[in-house]
């Protein structure tokens, strides 16, 4: 059993402890205790003694340094050079070292992670939204359309409500919302770029709008239309003019509403046919009348379908861009920007100290327990050999 | 402040240089003893030995006096070199180490030579952990400090075996008296 180190040994077993010292010391005892004084020096006389062949080889190894027969080769070079230093000379710069592999490897692939450019996705205005957005269900005529969600800042959504199974042609409406940052002085000329660009892909500039200039905080907005199909090489052009401070894109399917409607359509044309037939057939001055009245109202319901059905194709085929270009209002690199900048860097570097750590702590905490466990392990292993 | 009997990195003999020749110096038989009282073997316990003062030579800048002395740093390394030893065997063999003045002294007195013999035998019923306690304090001349900080016990705890094998190797030795 092992004693605990508060306990103390009794005085018998340390007069004894005591009278060996003596005896092995050359010292006198107590006459009592000369029964393990003289065992003591029995025990002394029984001590193992070193052939002088070995004692002399041994000496002439300590005089070289005791070199090792497996000394050659790099392995062995490494875990002498491991071996010959303290812990904390190995551990302090191997610590080092991995901390700035890990801290490199995160900068690494935060850096990758955005590409070089300031790319960013932001959420889409629900207005702008809203005003790009075709109804969800079919809209009774003179009803507003009921609002959709607006798109997320995943940048691409699917109204699912919209969703017609089977249908092979379906009709998407796609939008984008893009913010490009330039110098004050080159707002007008990436706007008269946007135009250019806008044209090129045979898109239309709905609206536009150029404020500010000399060197104020100059601003330019357009709407503009652009054939989907041809969209993405439109914004990837765009993108080109300007740095690119926020880029979003949202995707609506609207096949319900379209097929919705150009039923509608059909089922009014069908009745107008109808009511012609009636017509023709009407044998008295008030049975036409009550005809031609039907036939008004189906009539406005056929125009209302119609301008349904090429508003909804329309929105399917051009896509909606809306464009803010603007000067940020300053001349060069301020002491704003510079603070700015400052904590940019300041945030980065905390943000990839902590992922750093995040690594580190518990692949620290997995080494060292399993150096503990190992290091128990083996000090269990040895002193089996003693049972 | 931390003792060190490291090398500094060139490679001019220094004071810790120094201090580890003295410490073989000094130690150098207590360690043969030591091993080969607990292998009891004495080829094995030369080449355990040596490896143990390899060891301790390759290791030398890891020596933290605030663990120990040096001779109980020392002899940790022998006891982890004989125990790897010993597992590596699994098997122990007799001593072999046989005090000269008796081989060479068929002349002592019979009383001193029964004794002696009763010792052995008592010595060779030893466990293996009794026999190490026996060959760190009378073969190696370790102080109970020492053998305490070797073992990985408390003081307390190795002076109680220590007197737990005394007692023991008494009554083996008066039974053969």
């Amino acid at each position: 059993m092992r004693l605990r180190e508060t306990e103390t040994l009794s005085p018998e077993i340390e007069r004894e402890l005591d009278a060996l010292d003596a005896a092995l010391a050359g010292h006198a005892v107590d006459p009592e205790l000369i029964g393990v004084a003289e065992l003591a020096r029995e025990l002394r006389a029984q001590r193992p003694v070193p052939r002088p062949e070995f004692a002399a080889g041994l000496d002439a190894r300590a005089t070289e340094g005791f070199p090792r027969a497996d000394s050659t080769g790099p392995v062995a070079w490494a875990r002498g050079w491991i071996v010959a230093r303290p812990p904390h000379r190995i551990l302090a710069p191997a610590l080092g070292a991995a901390t700035l592999a890990v801290v490199v490897a995160v900068a690494i692939s935060q850096g990758g992670g955005s590409g070089g450019g300031e790319l960013t996705t932001a959420t889409q205005p629900s207005g702008a939204a809203e005003s790009l957005q075709g109804p969800a269900k079919p809209a009774p005529a003179g009803e507003a359309a009921p609002a959709q969600p607006a798109p997320s800042d995943i940048g691409v959504q699917t109204d699912r409500q919209g969703l017609v199974p089977g249908q092979q042609n379906r009709k998407v409406e796609q939008a984008a919302q893009l913010s490009l940052s330039t110098e004050p002085d080159d707002v007008t000329d990436v706007a008269d770029d946007v135009i250019a660009v806008t044209d090129r892909y045979r898109g239309i500039v709905v609206s536009s709008q150029v404020s500010g200039g000399d060197g104020e905080s100059s601003v330019a907005r357009f709407d503009l239309a652009i054939p989907a199909t041809r969209l993405q090489d439109a914004l990837a052009d765009i993108s080109a003019l300007a740095d690119v401070s926020a880029r979003s894109e949202s995707m609506l399917d609207i096949t319900q509403p379209f097929v919705s409607a150009r039923q509608r359509l059909a089922d009014a044309r069908a009745e107008l046919e109808s009511l012609l037939e009636q017509l023709a057939a009407a044998d008295s001055p008030r049975e036409t009348a009550s005809i031609r009245e039907r036939i008004d109202a189906v009539r406005g319901e056929i125009a209302q379908a119609r301008s349904q059905v090429e508003d909804l194709a329309r929105r399917a085929r051009f896509a909606r861009v809306s464009v803010t270009v603007e000067g940020d209002g300053g001349d060069g690199w301020t002491l704003g920007d510079a603070a700015d900048d400052s904590v940019a860097v300041l945030r980065t570097i905390a943000g990839v100290a902590l992922v750093s750590l995040a690594i580190l702590v518990p692949v620290g905490v997995v080494a060292a327990i399993g150096w503990l466990i190992a290091r128990g392990t083996a000090r269990r292993r040895r002193e089996r050999a003693l049972d | 402040m931390e003792q060190t009997l490291a090398a500094p990195a060139t490679e001019i003999p220094s004071d810790a240089d120094a201090a580890f020749e003295a410490l073989y110096r000094s130690s150098r038989d207590d360690v043969y003893a030591y091993v080969a009282g607990l292998l009891r073997d004495r080829s094995a316990a030369e080449d355990v030995t040596a490896a143990a003062f390899e060891r301790a030579y390759g290791r030398r800048a890891r020596f933290d006096a605030r663990r120990g002395t040096p001779r109980a740093w020392l002899f940790g390394i022998a006891r982890n070199a004989a125990l790897d030893e010993l597992r590596r065997r699994r098997r122990h063999a007799e001593l072999a180490a046989e005090p000269a003045d008796d081989a060479a002294a068929p002349d002592a007195a019979a009383e001193v030579g029964v004794r002696r013999a009763a010792l052995r035998g008592a010595l060779a019923r030893l466990s293996p952990r009794e026999r190490e306690l026996v060959a760190l304090k009378f073969f190696a001349g370790l102080g109970n400090a020492e053998i305490a900080a070797v073992l990985g016990v408390s003081e307390t705890n190795a002076g109680t075996r220590l007197h737990r094998t005394i007692q023991k190797l008494r009554r083996a030795c008066d039974e053969a008296a």
